[in-house]
């Protein structure tokens, strides 16, 4: 039955493996205190030398096969930490943890636009790394803009998991055909009022309000815009059934038909419980909105080597290794979950994934998903529509 | 014309807890304004039995009457009674004036009429007024023992009961305040219930007195009653020093086993003689020869210890030319048959 | 130095506590006074996060938070009164498995506590409402992602924190003054006013504190059990840090919630009589 492979999913879930904004973040702090001051009590030398690859990063990168595949192939030794989330760890990094860490992958505007401006990050060897993206897919031509500081002169990562990141509906109550073709407006639409949650991927969910209020996220927006993104903030927030940073109580709530949708959602919080045959949970990504014709909007994670005062070299190792079909298939993979990688343009890599696995990320719409969205971008007037979006949050209740 | 009841009648009251039985199926009605004390060692269930009465636990079986009116199941805070507690159990966190008031203010009495109580019983346990807002905590003993009095009369209670309330006390405080407790006794007319197990204590104050043993009284009665015809040899051992003999009846006619003297009438099992009826030289009466082996000087009086054969004895003489001999020597002793008190257990 | 022995062995404790406590404090009131959303600390101080933080409805979480810990002190104090009670009562039986069992989930991690919850209150099929409906054909539906689920779970968690220091105030009521009291014509409710609360109130009120200041420190309740039917101001503030990269409001926020917390805590603090609970 759905609801228990659910259940298995959620007991199983160790909460210190999936990103959550709540309680864990203090054991993490410290556990981070707790490695910057091991590291800054070693003497230099020593250091490099006896210094573990440090990892901040999303789950995937922390699988254990990828590890050992790693020990196996360079004999080095991997640390690593999970993300609460993009911005808690660029706080990290600006907070003086750059001494701790060697490798972090986040979401393509952070690096861009505020990692690499801050000296988080150090630049990459072009000549190594653009003959990486040869072997992407096509959209990831170097010089692929996400990956390069705003100059345009320096290489900031290396490409690999992107996907659409949208919303969720329950296909038994809503078709995919409809809810694509309704787009954000389902959300607009009294019948839903009460009947939706939200993933309080908080960035996130000012996109897709400004999607829901007719308002291009990626550009300067009029004061009119504003006002409607706030009217269009303050219903949606007030009328959501439940908000949590946490996807799998969203799945259960629509298996458990609390509610019928939500937003922000996409494969990276379908694929696991797909994989498992609850198959009508399914990511939406519109067919049109208000972003230059387009309603989706696309991630694309960026790897990049920390500024470390005492870099590694083994950090542009990891950084070249995680591209190899080997470990590209355990990414995808990473740790329970199924997310496409950049690399999946290699019939190599791709011939290793079975029909059910490409099911689970509704693979067959994948092109046409990614052509109906616009990359992930900074979101001009963020602060101003993000103070909106949080006093609508506070007003909530 | 019909005699008022009694104060407090016990019939057959019991308390066990699980197979231990405390307080053993005792009867008995105390007087309207007695001093009635309950004598016993510990574990003899004297506690138990002022807890039964002041309502604190319930009886396992037997009833209990206030003035005729069954208050078996009547809860402690519903009886007209207080209890002085061993430990005192005063509020320490409140001061002398709001512990004193404490019953008062349970019956809702307003604050200025609990007050003139609260210092007319300070006056009545001789505290001074000014002690009405300090802090228990900074009382002495003695003072902690009269609030704790004071706080059990501020209830007006009918009954009041005493739970060995003396017996962490400095000896002459406790000579002090036992005269005062009988003094208060007869002043306020109220029935005094008094646990103790000094039954010296008891005799300075109490109406009437039972000895207690394994949950039973052994013995109930006046304190010259008790003093003078103890029933078995428990009571008589419970007043202190005392000689006890056994009758032995193997050789035909009774005789005091332990001293070979003949005893021609020997109504009990055991002879007990109190130490003052023994004395120097013979009498009338039965005499033997003992050897001194201790003295010692009790002020008005001597008290000689001795040796009759394999038997240790006390006897005690008033100061005087009879209190002359020594340790090592050997005189005859020698009692009147009279003051004997026969026991037969 | 030499002659004050006590300052140089306290030495090494008044370093610690600058660095660990001081410091950390004086940077977090620095961040409050810069400018909104740099990441500097600069001389160019001002109060305008302060302004922010009344006029821009930081109150409402501020409120939910308050709101919230005074319920859970009050409650879990009414729950764990009784049970403390009973347990001080049978001590040395089953009340140490009993005590064993409230204390075990502590070392449990709060947020797979509270999804237990989440699981146990769901509808359909919830542990609650599914064994309902399979064993008496009974239909309920969920006070999930409610206020009220956020309540259930602060009191919930937050129990074993006004239970333990309670369980030493109860200990610290002599019986005697129990049966005294009764003696001297006490109801059951005179008792508990006049005797065992103030002679608990050490107990009392160090569990009260201790909810008090956690509960307002409390998230994961309102997260996963409320569905954010509330936002607390912990939320607010994390919202301040990490998607609003803005350090300073989050920071002023902060210093909002230390002095509102010491304003409450303080008066209380100084009533607790430390010598008084670890005599007995």
């Amino acid at each position: 039955m759905n609801r228990d492979r659910i259940l298995s999913q959620m007991a199983s879930r160790n909460p210190l493996r999936t990103p959550m904004q709540h309680s864990v973040s203090r054991r993490k702090f410290m556990q981070g205190l707790a490695a910057g001051a091991a590291a800054a009590g070693l003497p230099r030398a020593a250091a490099a030398q006896s210094r573990p690859l440090s990892l901040l990063t999303w789950d995937a990168y922390a699988d254990p096969r990828l590890l050992a595949l790693w020990k196996e192939q360079t004999g080095g030794d991997i640390r690593y930490e999970i993300h609460i989330s993009d911005p808690s760890s660029v706080n990290r990094l600006r907070a003086g943890e750059t001494a701790v860490w060697d490798f972090i992958n986040v979401n393509n505007p952070w690096a861009r636009g505020e990692m690499w401006p801050a000296g988080l990050i150090r630049e990459l060897p072009r000549d190594r790394f653009e003959p990486l993206y040869a072997q992407m897919k096509p959209k990831f031509a170097a010089p692929y803009p996400w990956a390069m500081s705003e100059d345009g002169n320096h290489l900031l990562g290396v490409v690999q998991r992107y996907e659409t990141f949208d919303f969720v509906v329950n296909s038994d109550v809503i078709s995919p055909q409809l809810a694509k073709d309704e787009g954000w407006d389902l959300f607009n639409n009294p019948d839903f009022s009460g009947r939706y949650g939200i993933l309080a991927y908080e960035d996130w969910n000012v996109m897709d309000i400004c999607m829901g209020a007719g308002v291009h996220p990626f550009k300067v927006k009029t004061d009119e815009e504003v006002a409607r993104f706030e009217e269009t903030a303050k219903r949606w927030i007030q009328n959501a059934k439940l908000i949590t940073t946490d996807f799998v109580q969203l799945n259960l709530a629509i298996l458990n038909g609390e509610i019928d949708l939500y937003f922000t959602g996409g494969t990276y919080t379908t694929a696991a419980a797909r994989l498992e045959g609850v198959e009508n949970l399914y990511a939406i990504t519109p067919n049109s909105g208000p972003a230059d014709g387009k309603g989706g909007i696309n991630w694309i994670e960026i790897n990049s080597a920390v500024n470390n005062p005492d870099p590694l070299d083994a950090a542009l190792d990891f950084l070249e290794f995680i591209t190899t079909p080997d470990a590209a298939e355990i990414v995808a993979r990473g740790n329970g979950n199924f997310q496409p990688v950049a690399q999946m343009a290699n019939p190599e890599l791709m011939s290793r994934f079975s029909t059910e696995e490409l099911a689970a990320i509704q693979w067959d719409e994948f092109d046409e998903r990614i052509a109906n969205a616009v990359e992930f971008d900074i979101v001009p007037d963020y602060d101003r529509l993000y103070d909106i979006y949080s006093a609508a949050m506070r007003a909530r209740g | 014309m019909a005699l008022p009841p009694p104060a407090l009648t016990l019939t057959g009251l019991t308390k066990r807890f699980g197979s231990k039985t405390a307080v053993d199926d005792i009867s008995l009605d105390i007087r309207d304004g007695e001093f009635f004390t309950i004598v016993g060692p510990s574990g003899s269930g004297k506690s138990s039995l002022v807890r039964l009465l002041a309502g604190l636990d319930t009886p396992t079986t037997g009833r209990l009457h206030l003035r005729g009116t069954d208050i078996t199941e009547v809860p402690a805070n519903r009886r007209p009674t207080a209890m002085v507690f061993q430990s005192l159990a005063l509020f320490d966190h409140r001061s002398v004036g709001q512990n004193i008031e404490f019953a008062m203010k349970m019956k809702g009495v307003p604050q200025a009429e609990r007050r003139a109580r609260a210092l007319d019983l300070l006056r009545l346990v001789r505290l001074p007024e000014d002690y009405y807002p300090r802090p228990v905590t900074q009382c002495s003993g003695g003072e902690r023992q009269r609030v704790a009095l004071a706080r059990a009369l501020g209830s007006d209670p009918e009954i009041l009961f005493f739970d060995e309330p003396l017996s962490a006390i400095d000896y002459r405080l406790r000579k002090t305040l036992e005269v005062e407790l009988k003094e208060l006794h007869q002043r306020t007319g109220k029935t005094f219930i008094y646990i103790t197990h000094s039954l010296e204590e008891a005799m300075v104050m109490s109406d009437r007195i039972a000895i207690m043993r394994t949950g039973r009284f052994e013995q109930i009665g006046t304190p010259d009653e008790i003093y003078r015809r103890p029933n078995s040899r428990f009571v008589a051992s419970f007043m202190g020093e005392v000689n006890i003999l056994e009758i032995s009846r193997t050789k035909g006619t009774p005789h005091f086993a332990d001293l070979d003297l003949p005893a021609p009438q020997a109504p009990g099992a055991f002879a007990v003689l109190r130490p003052e009826a023994l004395s120097p030289g013979a009498g009338e009466g039965p005499s033997f020869d003992a050897l001194v082996t201790q003295k010692l000087m009790l002020g008005s009086r001597t008290q000689f210890h001795l040796r009759a054969g394999n038997t240790a004895l006390i006897a005690e003489v008033a100061a005087g030319p009879r209190s002359a001999l020594e340790v090592g020597q050997t005189a005859r002793f020698g009692f009147d048959p009279a003051d004997i008190a026969w026991v037969d257990s | 130095m030499r002659r004050n022995p006590g300052l140089w062995y306290a030495l090494p404790l008044i370093v610690a506590m600058l660095l660990f406590f001081a410091a950390p404090m004086v940077i977090v009131v620095w961040y409050s006074l810069m400018p909104p959303r740099s990441f500097a600390l600069t001389t160019d101080i001002g109060l305008q996060n302060y302004r922010s933080a009344f006029a821009d409805g930081y109150g409402r979480p501020l409120m939910w938070s308050l709101l919230g810990a005074a319920l859970t002190t009050l409650i879990t104090a009414v729950l764990a009164w009784p049970t403390a009670k009973i347990l001080h009562r049978h001590t040395g039986r089953w009340a140490s498995l009993v005590t064993a069992l409230i204390a075990l989930p502590i070392f449990i991690s709060e947020s797979v506590r509270l999804f237990g919850l989440s699981v146990f209150l769901m509808p359909g099929g919830g542990i609650l409402a599914g064994t309902l409906n399979a064993l008496f054909d009974v239909q309920i539906g969920t006070i999930l992602n409610t206020r009220l689920a956020a309540l259930v779970g602060m009191i919930y968690i937050h129990f074993p924190f006004m239970l333990f220091p309670l369980l030493l105030g109860v200990a610290m009521i002599p019986a005697d003054r129990i049966e005294a009291a009764r003696d001297l014509g006490a109801s059951s409710w005179a008792v508990l006013r006049e005797v065992e609360l103030p002679l608990a109130a050490p107990g009392l009120l160090v569990g009260g504190l201790l909810t008090f200041v956690l509960c307002l420190g409390a998230n994961a309740e309102a997260a996963i059990l409320g569905g954010r039917a509330v936002t607390v101001i912990t939320a607010t503030i994390e919202q301040r840090f990490n998607y609003a990269q803005d350090w300073p409001m989050g920071a002023a926020l902060t210093v909002l919630v230390i002095v509102v917390t010491a304003a409450l805590v303080f008066p209380a603090v100084r009533r607790i009589d430390l010598n008084r609970m670890l005599r007995r």
